[in-house]
């Protein structure tokens, strides 16, 4: 049987009194991006910190590709890629210097440094910056150099910790690009709290809510979740409530106007073509319709058994 | 490459990538470059004959404490970002998730730190070489040793900013807790010294002294320990923080990880530090923190378990010098180098109080008793009044009103006991000479001189005039004979010498001997006994019977000496070279070669003695000094007659007129007691003299140095970091 890339085993971890992480298990057999998601202070960088060596488990043991993270840690962390929350660089080194610093530190053999250099540096695209400060980089390409350290050592699992944080629309789109180029030849574990990001680049997703796993299943499962229950239209005459009601499907109406309302509707239903054909039965004069997507918070709530209020 | 190599020399060029190393590097450079200018200028006017190692780089203004002072101000700024800087950018995080254990990247950015004061001492050692080219003779020994020292403490200091910047990810407050820490241990000696246990382990922490040691040649085992030891415990200290970051662990556990860590540091100091255990190097040429050979005799013969007992005085004017804290230092200064030879040494102390000479205390406390001044002394002094001892108890170890309730040691030995004092000079402490006598006299007893009195002969127990009591019966005094091994004592010739006597001193009598006296001191001569006759010119029918039977005569009248600056009956005496072959010469180091002698008599040979005589000191033709020998019941006897008395009396110190004249009065003393006691005492704890006493550098010369180390280097070094740094930054 194959070992599986990813084994984290009953992790517990406190820092004080109170546990950060509590009973988290879970694995990754296949290569490809996994998201790990959850709210601030939920426990991910924890996690994140904790298989990376950052951390030392409380409880609990990590393996990578069978290497205990507790029992051997320096054989496991080679088998690592780690782009913390805030990039680890050294301004003052180019990034050449850099690399080839990130190359001794991973401990790869000397005579195989310059090629790894190399190639992690075209991948990234940032060969044709390698002789500059990184200090002089732009946010977007000192991301890149961080990625560029997780993968230069061609490790099993590479592990980015919210990588499009603090970017600008641009640099998000072209660093979700290179993920996406990296996550071919491995598996990614990523964490992040922005929906379409998860969208756009995961195939599995955990969930982590206040230190535990909630979610933990396929885009698809989590898709189902994510999934819209309610729906904003904008008559010019508007019916009453009692009329939105009646159409079926549709559990609740909050009016957010005198010509607009909020419609919650059950779940897996689709109301918009009963809701076009009554507009024009009635003359309510449908000027707008759509549908209203969940927020982390709200599918985060969701999962855990928590409920905020949905409305805006 | 090992994972710290790497790391440090990652740190290396994050060092040299940004100023703050340049700049750190250039102003050490500076600063110590001053301090050598500094010293090549007083060295191109130094007249004396000091060491000239020892004034460039041993004393306190030398090169190497100059730099070693400064090592306060430089450690701060350059640890004060090797963990800080990481933990603010998050960097830290590349170096926890790598295949690298804590351990090593704790040691990889120390190694850096090490490499980088390194750096620096590679400039001292130019200095050392520029030296060597300067000075005829350098004691390359002493000056790398300095620079070893210096090293070490650098290591150790650098390991406290490691820490400090483990603590915080603010390098400034890094940089500030590091001086606060710097300062404490430089404190840390001088806390607790009240507290039984505690004040050894505060003692042995302290920083204070330990570089001293090396910087004036001597390298111990202990002292190497200590820096090892210190680094070591606040990289310990390092790692338990940074690894206390990374995983749970409940405050309890922690206190103890980082109490396990001190104590076990603090029991490898002990350990490391039992004289037994402890190994010595003197780097300097001659030998000099090494007891000298006389010494060294005298420590042979005390095999087995020795005592110094401190006696102190607390209403002694220099009482603050045996106060806990004072005294653990100035005992290593004073008892270290027998230490190495016998450490099987135990020192203790005894506070007492009784009169003393302290005038100045009295006049401010009028009134008051000497054990209300105690009391005030002990709770001024935050000690324990109850634990003084009276005069009463203390009068059992020694007799306090010969000694004059000084302070004073107690050494003791194999049921002996020996006094070592304190003095009435600068220096106040016993110092290697008058501790050695101590010690011989507690394995192979004292001399005893007796002067004789009642036919107006200079006194040797009585104060003033032309009596020899500063020389010989002065307790206070460092060089009076009575701290030389000898016992002084009077006595007259009305009855037999005493057996106990071995030189009988006739000092310039007036008035003649009864045919009692001369047949008590015929038969004292004739047992074998020696004898010293000093002559004056008034003492010539006094003494003609005793020096007729001893072969010689003395001239009639007094011998005179043309002179522009002096009376011409002050005369130049020299050694002469016969004299020279018994030990009759100047001592090491001393100032000229005549002795002055006011008013003396010339003396000759009558050719009718028993004696074989030597003319040891003279004055062209005229003797003024015989050596006598003969075998008396297979036993040496010997007898010196010297033509003057005065060169030891008080009243000749005390002239103004004569001041400076008899600088080498004491080597005639020190040879003629050395030679009458067969070698006995003065104990010869001379050492040679230095030999780097010559400089190719003239004062017009040194702008040419000054040239190449406040422009040439400093200039170079900004220019490469300046460069590199723009041209890094162009990229």
């Amino acid at each position: 049987m194959n070992e599986p890339i990813v084994s984290v085993r009953d992790l517990s971890h406190r820092y004080s009194k109170d546990w950060a992480v509590r009973h988290v298990a879970f694995e990754i057999n296949k290569p490809g991006i996994v998201g790990l998601l959850g709210s601030n202070g939920a426990g991910k960088s924890t996690t994140m910190n904790i298989m990376c060596g950052v951390l030392y488990p409380t409880e609990g043991d990590v393996l990578i590709n069978g290497k205990s993270i507790r029992e051997e840690p320096l054989e496991a962390k080679r088998e690592i890629g780690f782009l913390p929350q805030q990039a680890p660089l050294y301004t003052e080194f180019t990034v050449e210097e850099y690399l080839r610093h990130c190359a001794a530190l991973r401990r790869l053999p000397a005579g195989e440094v310059a090629d790894a250099v190399g190639a992690a540096m075209e991948r990234c695209g940032v060969a044709h910056f390698c002789k500059r400060l990184i200090g002089a980089l732009s946010g977007g390409f000192r991301q890149r150099v961080g990625l560029a350290q997780a993968i230069l050592h061609q490790p099993a699992l590479v592990v980015l910790d919210e990588p499009t944080n603090g970017l600008d629309p641009n640099q998000i789109l072209a660093v979700r690009e290179l993920i996406k180029e990296i996550a071919a030849e491995r598996t990614l574990l990523i964490s992040t709290h922005i929906l379409p990001e998860v969208e756009a680049l995961c195939d599995d997703i955990m969930m982590i809510e206040q230190g535990r796993i909630v979610f933990d299943g396929s885009m698809e499962a989590f898709a189902s979740v994510v999934k819209p229950r309610s729906l904003i239209v904008r008559f010019d005459n508007p019916p009453g409530e009692a009329e939105l009601l009646a159409l079926p499907g549709v559990e609740s109406v909050a009016f957010l106007g005198p010509k607009k309302a909020r419609l919650v509707i059950a779940p897996d239903t689709d109301i918009s073509d009963e809701l076009v054909l009554a507009s024009v039965a009635g003359g309510w004069r449908l000027r707008e319709l759509s549908f209203e997507r969940s927020t982390l918070e709200q599918v985060f709530a969701r999962l855990s058994g928590n409920h905020v209020a949905e409305a805006a | 490459m090992s994972p710290a190599l790497r790391i440090a020399l990652g740190e290396l060029r994050s060092l040299f990538y940004s100023p703050i190393a340049w700049l750190l590097l250039i102003v050490m450079i500076v600063q110590t470059s001053m301090s050598f200018i500094q010293r090549l200028e007083a060295l191109a006017r130094y007249l004396g004959d000091a060491s000239y190692t020892v004034i460039m780089f041993a004393q306190f203004f030398g090169v190497t404490n100059t730099l070693q002072n400064n090592l306060f101000l430089y450690v701060p700024l350059l640890t004060m970002g090797l963990i800080a800087r990481e933990v603010h950018s998050g960097s830290i995080k590349l170096l926890l998730s790598s295949p690298v254990d804590l351990g090593q990247i704790v040691f990889g950015k120390y190694l850096a730190v090490m490499a980088y004061f390194l750096l620096m001492m590679v400039f001292m050692l130019g200095l050392v070489i520029a030296s060597g080219v300067f000075i005829d003779h350098l004691d390359y020994g002493l000056a790398l040793a300095g620079v070893l020292g210096v090293y070490l403490l650098a290591c150790a200091y650098a390991a406290v900013g490691l820490l400090m910047s483990s603590l915080t990810s603010h390098q400034i407050v890094a940089a500030l807790g590091t001086l606060a820490v710097l300062t404490v241990f430089s404190f840390i000696g001088s806390w607790g010294q009240r507290v039984p246990v505690l004040d050894d382990i505060t003692y042995w922490l302290s920083v204070a002294g330990r570089a001293d040691m090396f910087r004036q040649g001597l390298i111990s085992s202990k002292d190497v320990f200590y820096f090892v030891a210190i680094a070591a415990l606040f990289l310990a200290l390092t790692y338990l923080k940074l690894s206390a970051r990374r995983s749970f662990e409940s405050r309890t556990v922690r206190a103890a990880k980082t109490a396990g860590a001190i104590g076990a540091v603090v029991a490898f100091g002990a350990v490391t530090s039992l004289p037994a255990l402890t190994f010595y190097k003197d780097a300097t040429r001659d030998k000099r923190m090494t007891l000298s050979k006389g010494s060294q005799a005298v420590m042979a013969e005390v095999q087995g378990p020795w005592r110094v007992t401190a006696y102190a005085n607390v209403l002694d004017n220099n009482s603050w010098s045996f106060l806990p804290g004072f005294e653990k230092r100035m005992s290593r200064s004073l008892f270290d180098q027998y230490l190495r030879v016998n450490p099987d040494m135990t020192i203790d102390s005894v506070h007492y109080y009784a009169l003393s000479a302290n005038s100045r205390l009295y006049d401010r406390n009028p009134g008051k008793s000497n054990a209300e001044l105690a009391y005030l002394y002990a709770y001024q002094n935050r000690m324990d009044f109850d634990a003084f001892v009276s005069p009463e108890e203390a009068a059992a170890a020694f007799d306090l009103d010969a000694e004059e309730s000084r302070s004073l040691y107690v050494l003791s030995h194999d049921g002996n006991t020996a006094l070592v004092r304190t003095f009435a000079d600068g220096i106040y402490q016993p110092q290697e000479l008058t501790f050695s006598t101590g010690l011989k006299r507690l394995t192979q007893g004292p001399q005893t001189v007796a002067y004789v009195t009642g036919q107006g002969e200079r006194r040797a127990r009585m104060r003033g005039g032309a009596n020899h009591f500063r020389n010989m019966g002065q307790v206070s005094r460092r060089f009076a004979l009575v701290n030389l091994g000898f016992d002084i004592e009077e006595l007259a010739l009305d009855r037999p010498v005493p057996e106990h006597v071995d030189i009988l001193v006739l000092a310039a009598p007036l008035a003649s001997y009864s045919d009692a006296a001369l047949g008590h001191l015929r038969d004292y001569v004739a047992g074998g006994g020696g004898l010293l006759v000093y002559t004056e010119p008034a003492s010539y029918e006094a003494l003609a019977p005793v020096l007729s039977d001893l072969g010689l005569a003395q001239l009639a009248g007094q011998l005179v000496q043309s002179n522009d600056d002096f009376p011409e009956d002050l005369v130049f005496a020299r050694f002469t070279a016969e004299g020279a072959a018994l030990g009759f010469a100047p001592l090491a180091g001393a100032e000229g070669d005549t002795v002055a002698l006011p008013g003396a008599a010339a003396l000759q040979q009558t050719g009718q003695g028993p004696f074989t005589a030597t003319s040891v000191l003279a004055i062209d033709r005229a003797a003024l000094g015989f050596a006598l020998e003969r075998d008396v019941g297979g036993r040496n006897q010997r007898v010196a007659v010297l033509g003057d008395a005065d060169f030891l009396s008080s009243a000749v110190e005390d002239s103004q007129d004569l001041q400076g004249l008899s600088a080498i009065k004491g080597s005639l003393l020190f040879a003629t007691f050395r030679w009458l006691s067969h070698g006995a005492y003065p104990i010869d704890t001379s050492r040679p003299v230095p030999i780097d006493r010559t400089m190719h550098l003239e004062l017009r010369q040194v702008d040419y140095v000054k040239i190449v180390l406040y422009g040439v280097i400093p200039g170079a070094l900004f220019l490469s970091g300046a460069g590199l740094i723009a041209s890094r930054r162009r990229h």
